[in-house]
């Protein structure tokens, strides 16, 4: 037998050498897990084949043809039959009369004594064909010649999931004589000549060449999907298009690929799917958000794009609200000319996310399970115990002062009585703090689905079950999803359907990084790894550091200090948890009238409902009871719980009118127009127990009631928006496209006057290759081609609801004891508010080309925009004489431009029969650049968590964010400095510096205005965060029943400020006697002075020599490019005939694992960071007074992508980045 | 075909239809607009007017403390070689604190703007009530203005409503003349507006007293360094003397009813202490900021939630490390030397402003940094006091009270004890050997043959000025009090008159009496009968100098009379000076780093710089010189 693949284009052949040899570097790479994943996968197959003989029949037919008796076996057995019709003639009226016959008896039986001989070939295909006169053997041999006489092929085709394939056309390639496969995908052609080609085709799959000559037999062709999709439908606003008739730029996600990751969110699976969509997570946090930005990012404090689900549009997306498994298409529309239609709140980028809907089919019921582990990273070194003793003493002698010695940490740690010398910590192995806090985490997914439905009613219902737990102690996410989709058809006209879903979410556990206030990463850092005492058994078994605990309970310090918790007890007595019920009611009814005209009224409802519980108990930092001696609380809170709510709501009401006009075959016009309303509102409210009754505590947040009420909130804020659109399309000749889109929008988040915002935009699109004298020249290259070109704009109106009004707030923290006894809140202005404040407007140019080659192999599709954002929105500093308790307002700013290109190509690289490999590759380039500011604003200034200074900056002919800081330039060493008789140093004349207190090893930095002095006007900017370019690369490997999907993402250019270094490298009171990175054993010392660290020093709080501002400097700033293995699945499917007995229409067991390996030259623990969590009040309502914020003041539950683009690249204390490897199933029914 | 033009002519109907239908989308407010206001809203609006006074970056610790201590007469020894503040002249314009300064003085101005621009919405005020309201707005908001331009220099005068200025905040410095014209001018029209102490009988609330006190100190300032306007010397005067003719205030000359031993003096410290609770005093105090204890707010110390954190007592205090009982106190500020030698024998502030003991646990008990006491010998009351030198050597022995019916010469014997914790520890001193000679039934001199070494000094002790062993609240917090703030007393008034008359006229008797009634009470003598001991017979301006030294030490003066009268430079060079032969060596660094920091460029010292951040937002400030 053989079996015929497409015949090799010879001009492919160099192109797939150059991708051979990647394949093969990735092979390396990846060629452990391969191994481990292939067997796992050997030993879960073990299908056995039916054969004929072991395949009973029982038939009884009378007066009944030959044919008739096939039909009869092929309903009782898996064995199809292949023949030429008229071959098998039409011998009637025989009894047949076989009772429990095996197929193998039967099949000789009937045929033994007829001119037929049949075969089995592949597993179950039975191929009955004449036998050529002279044969007297039953079986046909391989090598026979066969005669000439009537010339019949015969075949079936298969999807790769050995799906039958019904109506592929069947053609005898240069003729027009052609046949289409039947419901089996069988099918038989009779040949003109002995040997030619076939051209197997069918809409959705790359057609294949197939050599036959007379003597072939049971042709067995598998067709592969086509990659072009050209055909495919594309989700836009409104409506939707086929990918050839797309005037935007829109990137679609493929589906495939996107669900081979196993994440808990689909925002984690995005990134580097789609050329000009940036997304990068905080760290790794269960349940957090990741930014995302779509063609670079402008200003504005809420850069995440919009999210339209299901037609439904929100701003802060709740990313956790939909379960990944639900999604079914997502679209992300990148141009004016697309997202115009969304045109007030796109400037963003649109993110189009259609869920699973109700096919035409009979009930399909699939259930995904997945399993698997979590593993930390990496971790980061710290000092050894004898390094970090020795630190210590050190500490001690630079704390001294000649008349009054310091001996602190002499006596903790070479306690004479215990007899240990520094040298006895060269054998000590101390405590790993990081080992404790950190496991190993498990995650675990179910997801049914049921989808089925009729030409008039379409049903989906699904639910989801996600439960991780993350790799720090007392970590995780837990989600339950339902959501259920119906359309209907109500009648000729009528169209209804509904779709509703449900969320609960619950992230639970403590917060590595709560702004710079430490947390339990920073303490497992920082926590000391010996005691003093033997053993250093007292450091585990106390909640606070039992020296830190000494000091205080005696006296000698009045305070526990604010980062001496045990960090593994704190992690498991603290109660964070944040619930999250989501959910969301969208109807709409669809009336056709007059033909072309469709009347689409919708409706949609969601609710977020958010609550966030804290509790410490006294075994935690934030309640301990302490007491000392002097009767000195540690903590005047006591024990201490806090409940929080935000509720979200948004009523939506849709209403468009389409129309659909056909003048002639050449012209075609689609036009649109609708109104749309939005309302929106958040209220919240909060409280805060304190000094809770110890006795009580066991009741963890239920026992607030056994406190004293402490700070209690309440506040709203609300908004609306009336929106009317317009769209038409214009098709001309079905090669030139265009599409004109004019919005306008009314927001009460602007003062009337300012209210309306215009976003009109146009696109053109030349389908070049369906020109006639075109298609002669690039034929035999270009399949499909596409030029295209758009200019429009869009707005943006993301600040707070109503923030045009000034207001006042009323706050005990603003007020005065006016009289003895009698305190009053004050009532002051707080809120800067801007009557001028209009839309953010984003004009965007943008030109495209789309096109394919080689028969659709190969797909292109790259672009070019400009875009430029004026009036952008931003929450800027005033000057503090504006008198504002918040001197931040609202403004249109300035100008800020991002100009890039984006490419992307898709790659059959080889398509075998049992063989293919397919790639995806995209990069994108953004330059962003500050054009100008507004009301003579000349750098935009950030500070950074660790200190009020600035460690970022914007100014014009720049990118948005800068890293702003000092220069280092080295250490001062001993050359610098004279040596005066009394064996001070003192600085020579000419050394520029910033404190007279500057000794040998201390940090020196540039003078750039060679002033001679360094100070603020030194400082530079030093790099951004901002990658060059980012992209990924997808590659898709098929043999046989096994798929393996590999998927690399980079990130290069952009620098990440390693402020862990600040604290870790770097000794201060900020906590003074913690430990230290392993890098710090290298810092300064008389005797080490060829570095870059620093000498030890006591400063407060961990700034430069005698300065308590901590300086951000080029030190810690550091090149944060990499490339990530992100993704690696392989999938294998269970055999066709497994799957037959098991009577389901599929199976297959996957493993995956997620972020597997990351190169970077990045010191820190990942270099996609950004933890400097600022609050976003954008999203937040405004709340008259008390803790209320706190719920979304630690935005590590975020409601979607929050960015803080201004502060972004940020690395302090991150939550570690796990791999994650699960193993799973698929079963469809 | 004409259906689908007609289709197409339908639908661009109806975009431009839809289109033109364009309303307001305003949805309903949920906060009141500060551009209105009611009676019940405009009483916690002053509220927030007065708030900034008591934030920590004023009265509640800067004004004392980190910004103005760096002075002649305290210093800060809870200092290292890495610790940077403006009080030690070593800190820079990124400097948080005078960020937070600048930023309250601001908040204030606009507090008394948005108050200003409403005041005169509520229907149901009386003409009284409202004037009082305008008069307390535009005075605060000028007092605002006088702090930032006295510790600033020339600085935005910013009158008007920020809800005009739109987006653009940069406004340049206005010359310090025009703003003090201004400031004294509001002053001034805030006093016929403003209700009288008569009738307001508190001194947490402004009245028409605090207005002419402050006036006089404003004028006083103005007509010294650097922007001598010396005709507001009669400005100062008129004042000052507004204020003393109209006979409302006086000095206590006796004690606290509540505490009989306590000097007359104390009176006013203690009553600050009890948060003008027990004794509400309206004769000495004219203006006190007030702080009402956290404990009595609402049983927490939250700093978050209630801004008002007094550190007086319990920093600038006596030394106690128990927060149970008395109260903590880190006993940070210590007074010069300088200031002890300033005080005569007799002069009752001495030992109340510099602290004469510590406590060392939870117990009253007192243990003296240094005491000679008398045993035997048949009298009673002989009391003495020890000087020592920079090594605890005790170099002379003053005898303050000879005592009577001594008969023979009693036993004289030291204790000394420094800031420790823990019963009976920091005994300090040792060799000491002193014989007391008895004449006529007193102690007439003391002797000594050994001065001993180690024993305490001047630099162990802290101030005392305000003890934490008076509060009441209901639970002690550690680390603050509520102390109320003397901004300005009757002494002050006294002392200014008689400073700005000398300065128009010389030395007259009506100064020369203002100067002695407050050195008579200081010696605990009846104020209207003179006396040998404590009065001055002609005086010099160095005297007042001296005298405003002695009665207002650590009360947030110091630092601004020695700029005013150009001293600044002179006093801290004498200040090293006489440190450098006074200081023990454990002092030596804390005692000398400011006055060593400031001399480095004292130009630069006398004003704060602008600070860094506010020059990078407002383009049209520029930086003091030498920042």
């Amino acid at each position: 037998m053989k079996f015929y693949f497409i015949s090799r284009l010879s001009h492919l052949r160099s192109y797939q050498t150059i991708v051979g040899s990647i394949f093969l570097l990735l092979m390396k790479t990846s060629k452990f897990i391969l191994h481990f994943a292939l067997l796992t996968l050997l030993l879960a197959s073990t299908a056995t084949a039916q054969s004929l003989e072991n395949t009973m029949v029982t038939i009884r037919l009378k007066k009944a043809s030959l044919k008739d008796v096939i039909i009869e076996i092929e309903k009782q057995t898996p064995f199809r039959f292949a023949f030429v019709e008229n071959e098998i003639g039409n011998k009637n009226n025989v009894n047949f009369n076989f009772i429990k016959s095996s197929l193998t008896q039967l099949l000789a039986k009937i045929f033994d004594s007829t001119d037929i001989a049949y075969k089995l070939v592949d597993k179950n295909m039975i191929v009955l064909k004449r036998k050529p006169s002279t044969a007297n053997n039953q079986v046909i041999t391989e090598k026979k010649t066969l005669l000439p006489i009537e010339l019949v092929v015969s075949g079936t085709v298969k999807d790769p999931f050995d799906n039958p394939i019904f109506g592929t056309t069947v053609k005898i390639k240069g003729t027009n004589i052609s046949t289409l496969t039947d419901k089996e995908g069988q099918f038989s052609i009779k040949l003109n000549k002995p040997t030619t080609i076939l051209v197997i085709s069918h809409i959705g799959y790359l057609p294949v060449e197939e050599s036959v000559s007379s003597s072939t037999e049971g042709l067995f062709i598998k067709l592969f999907e086509t990659s072009s999709k050209l055909d495919e439908v594309i989700v836009v606003g409104y409506g939707s298009v086929k990918k050839r008739d797309l005037t935007g730029s829109v990137g679609k996600v493929n589906m495939e690929d996107f669900h081979k990751a196993p994440v808990s969110s689909f925002d984690q699976a995005l990134q580097g799917r789609v050329a000009g969509v940036v997304v990068s997570s905080n760290d790794g946090q269960p349940g957090a958000g990741s930014q995302i930005s779509i063609r670079g990012t402008s200003f504005t404090q809420d850069a995440s794009p919009l999210y339209v689900v299901d037609g439904f549009p929100m701003e802060n997306m709740n990313i956790n609200s939909i379960n990944p498994a639900d999604i079914e298409s997502l679209e992300i529309l990148k141009d004016a000319s697309s997202i115009a239609i969304y045109g007030s709140r796109a400037a963003n980028g649109v993110i189009m996310i259609t869920t699973r809907k109700g096919k035409v089919s009979s009930p399909t019921v699939s259930y995904n399970f997945s399993s698997g582990f979590q593993i930390v990273t990496k971790t980061i070194e710290m000092m050894n115990p004898y390094e970090f003793v020795k630190l210590q003493l050190e500490l001690d002698s630079i704390a001294s002062t000649p008349t009054s010695p310091i001996t602190r940490n002499r006596q903790i740690y070479l306690n004479p009585a215990l007899g240990f010398n520094l040298d006895y910590y060269k054998n000590v192995e101390g405590i790993n703090w990081q080992k404790q806090l950190i496991r190993d985490g498990s995650i675990q997914t179910h997801d049914l689905s049921i989808t089925g439905g009729s030409a008039d009613t379409k049903y989906a219902f699904s639910g989801s079950a996600f439960n991780q737990k993350g790799i720090i102690v007392n970590t995780g996410l837990k989600r339950y999803s339902g959501r259920f989709s119906i359309d209907m058809k109500l009648s000729k006209s009528l169209n209804w359907g509904l779709q509703s879903s449900f969320t609960n979410s619950l992230s639970s556990g403590t917060v590595p990084t709560s702004g710079n206030g430490g947390g339990v990463v920073q303490s497992m850092w920082q926590f000391r790894p010996v005691s003093g005492f033997k053993n250093s058994q007292d450091l585990i078994n106390n909640l606070i550091d039992s020296t830190a605990l000494l000091e205080f309970l005696n006296g000698t310090s009045s305070s526990l200090g604010d980062n001496q918790i045990n960090p593994f007890m704190q992690a498991q007595n603290e109660l964070r948890k944040s619930r999250k019920n989501d959910a969301t009611i969208n109807t709409f009814l669809n009336y056709t009238f007059l033909k072309n005209f469709k009347l689409r009224v919708a409706g949609g409802y969601s609710a977020v409902d958010l609550k966030y519980a804290t509790f410490y108990n006294a075994n935690t930092q934030q309640g301990n009871l302490f007491v000392n001696s002097a009767g000195g609380v540690s903590n005047a809170n006591g024990i201490n719980g806090g409940i929080s709510n935000v509720l979200t709501q948004n009523i939506l009401n849709e209403n468009t009118l389409t129309y659909n006009g056909r003048i002639d075959q050449n012209n075609i016009i689609n036009l649109l127009a609708g109104f749309t309303y939005q309302y929106g509102q958040s209220e919240n409210y909060g409280l805060q127990a304190i000094n809770i009754q110890p006795s009580q505590q066991f009741l963890g947040i239920n026992s607030l009631s056994a406190g004293t009420p402490s700070s209690v909130g309440s506040g709203r804020q609300h908004h609306q928006l009336y929106s009317f659109l317009a769209r038409g399309n214009y098709s001309l000749y079905q090669k030139y496209l265009f599409t004109a889109t004019i919005r306008s929008d009314g927001s009460s988040k602007f003062a009337p006057g300012h209210q309306w915002g215009y976003f009109p935009s146009a696109a053109f699109a030349w389908r070049f290759t369906d020109e006639k004298w075109i298609k002669g020249i690039l034929k035999s290259i270009i399949t499909n081609g596409k030029f295209r070109m758009s200019y429009g704009s869009v707005g943006n109106n993301r600040v707070p609801d109503v923030n045009y009004a000034w207001q006042g707030s009323l706050s005990p923290s603003n007020g005065y004891a006016v009289s003895n006894g009698q305190f009053l809140p004050g009532y002051v202005p707080v809120f800067l508010a801007n009557p001028n404040l209009t839309w953010e407007t984003t004009k965007e140019f943008d030109f495209g080309v789309n096109f394919t080659l080689f028969n659709d192999r190969v797909t292109i599709e790259a672009d070019y925009y400009d875009k430029r954002t004026s009036n952008f929105l931003m929450n800027i500093n005033q000057s503090a004489i504006s008198g504002y308790n918040n001197v931040q307002q609202y403004q249109n700013t300035g100008v800020v431009r991002n100009r890039g290109i984006e490419f992307s190509f898709t790659s059959e690289n080889v398509i075998k029969k049992y063989f293919s490999w397919q790639t995806n590759f995209n990069i994108s380039f953004n330059q962003n650049k500050i054009l100008s500011f507004y009301n003579n604003i000349n750098t935009i200034g950030s500070n950074w968590g660790l200190g009020a200074s600035q460690a970022w900056i914007a100014k014009v002919g720049g990118p948005v964010t800068q890293f702003f800081g000092y220069k280092t330039a080295g250490l001062y060493q001993y050359e610098d400095f004279i040596k005066l008789a009394n064996g001070n140093y003192v600085l020579k004349s000419g050394q520029p510096t910033y404190s007279p207190n500057v000794q040998p090893g201390d940090q020196k930095y540039v003078d750039l205005n060679q002033d001679g002095i360094i100070n603020a006007n030194d400082q530079t900017t030093l790099g951004s965060f901002l990658p060059i370019h980012t992209g990924g690369i997808t590659n898709n490997f098929k043999y046989k029943n096994f798929s393996l999907n590999i998927f690399i993402f980079w990130s290069y250019g952009g620098k990440v400020l390693n402020a862990n270094r600040v604290a870790f490298e770097t000794t201060g009171n900020y906590f003074a006697f913690g430990n230290q990175f392993a890098a710090y054993a290298d810092r300064w010392q008389p005797n080490n002075t060829n570095t870059d660290i620093p000498k030890a020093r006591v400063v407060n709080p961990k700034g430069d020599a005698s300065d308590n501002i901590q300086n951000p400097s080029s030190r810690f700033i550091e090149d944060g490019s990499y490339a990530r293995l992100k993704t690696v699945q392989l999938n294998y499917d269970l055999p066709a005939s497994v799957i037959r007995r098991l009577t389901i229409k599929r199976a297959a067991v996957f493993i995956a694992a997620q972020n597997l390996l990351t190169l970077t030259r990045y010191s820190g623990l990942d270099p996609e960071v950004s933890t400097n969590r600022v609050f976003n009040s954008a999203r937040t309502p405004i709340a008259n007074t008390g803790n209320v914020e706190s719920g979304l003041g630690y935005t590590y539950i975020q409601p979607s992508s929050g960015s803080a683009v201004l502060s972004a690249g940020y690395d302090f204390t991150p939550y570690p980045r796990a791999l994650t490897v699960t193993a799973g199933v698929k079963v469809v029914f | 075909m004409k259906k689908s033009i007609k289709g197409s002519i339908f639908f661009f109907a109806l975009v431009i239809g839809l289109f033109s239908c364009q309303k307001n989308v305003d949805v309903a407010q949920i906060f009141p607009d500060t551009g209105y206001t009611t009676s019940d809203i405009l009483k916690a609006q002053f509220a927030g007017l007065y708030s900034p006074l008591a934030s920590d970056a004023m009265y509640g610790q800067g004004l004392f403390g980190y910004i103005n201590a760096g002075a002649d007469e305290s210093f800060n020894n809870g200092v290292n070689g890495n610790t940077i503040n403006f009080e030690l002249y070593n800190s820079s314009s990124q400097d948080i604190r005078a960020y937070n300064l600048w930023s309250s003085l601001y908040k204030g101005v606009e507090r008394a703007n948005v108050i200003l621009s409403v005041v005169n919405q509520p229907k149901d005020l009386d003409s009284v009530t409202r004037n009082d309201y305008i008069g307390q707005a535009k005075f605060l908001r000028a007092y605002y203005f006088y702090m930032l331009v006295n510790l600033f220099g020339d600085i935005p005068l910013k009158t008007q409503l920020s809800t005009s200025m739109g987006t653009d905040f940069q406004l340049p410095r206005t010359p310090s003349k025009q703003v003090y014209d201004y400031v004294i001018s509001e002053m001034i029209a805030a006093d016929s507006l403003i209700r009288p102490m008569t009738t307001v009988n508190s001194t947490l609330r402004l009245t028409q007293s605090a207005v002419e006190a402050i006036l006089a100190r404003v004028c006083l300032t103005a007509a010294g360094n650097p922007l001598n306007d010396t005709k507001r010397y009669n400005d100062a005067l008129f004042w000052s003397r507004k204020l003393i003719n109209s006979r409302v205030h006086g000095l206590y000359a006796t004690p606290s009813p509540n505490f009989p031993n306590t000097p007359a003096y104390a009176r006013v410290f203690i009553n600050n202490m009890q948060n003008n609770y027990i004794e509400n005093n309206t004769l000495e105090d004219i203006w006190d900021i007030s702080y009402l204890s956290k404990s009595s707010y609402n049983q927490i110390a939250s700093v978050a939630n209630f801004s008002a954190t007094q550190t007086l007592g319990a920093n600038m205090g006596i030394y106690n490390p128990v927060v149970a009982s008395l109260g903590f106190c880190a006993g940070s500020y210590r007074a010069f030397p300088k200031l002890f030698n300033l005080y005569q024998i007799g002069d009752q502030r001495r030992d109340w402003v510099i602290a004469t003991y510590s406590y060392k646990d939870s117990t009253p008990t007192r243990y003296p940094y240094l005491s000679v006491d008398f045993t035997g010998g048949g009298g009673i009351g002989a009391t003495a006091t020890a000087i020592t030198n920079n090594v605890g050597k005790i170099t002379a022995i003053i005898i303050e009270n000879p005592g009577t019916g001594y008969t023979t010469s009693p036993t004289v014997s030291f204790a000394s004890y420094g800031n420790s914790r823990g019963t009976g520890t920091g005994i300090k001193g040792s060799g000491a050997i002193a014989k007391a000679i008895v004449s006529n039934g007193i102690v007439s001199s003391v002797t000594f043959t050994n001065g001993g070494t180690n024993y305490a000094t001047i630099y162990d002790r802290c101030v005392g000025k305000w003890r934490r062993e008076y509060e009441v609240n209901l639970v002690k917090t550690q680390s603050y009090t509520s102390c109320n703030f003397p901004v300005i007393r009757y002494s002050d008034v006294l002392l200014m008159a008689a400073e700005a008359d000398f300065k128009i006229n010389g030395v007259t008797s009506t100064a020369l009496n203002e100067i002695n009634q407050v050195r008579r009470r200081a010696y605990g003598l009846p104020l209207n009968s003179p006396s040998i001991i404590a009065d001055l017979s002609t005086f010099t301006l160095q005297d007042i100098m001296d005298e405003r030294s002695r009665e207002l030490c650590f009360e947030a003066t110091r630092r601004s009379d020695l700029i005013r009268w150009g001293e600044m430079p002179a006093a801290m060079q004498n200040l090293l000076n006489n440190n450098l032969n006074n200081v023990t060596s454990a002092y030596q660094f804390a005692a000398t780093l400011a006055a060593t920091n400031y001399l480095v460029n004292p130009a630069k010292y006398n004003l704060l710089p602008i600070p860094y951040s506010e020059l990078v937002l407002d383009h049209q400030l520029t930086q003091n010189s030498g920042w």
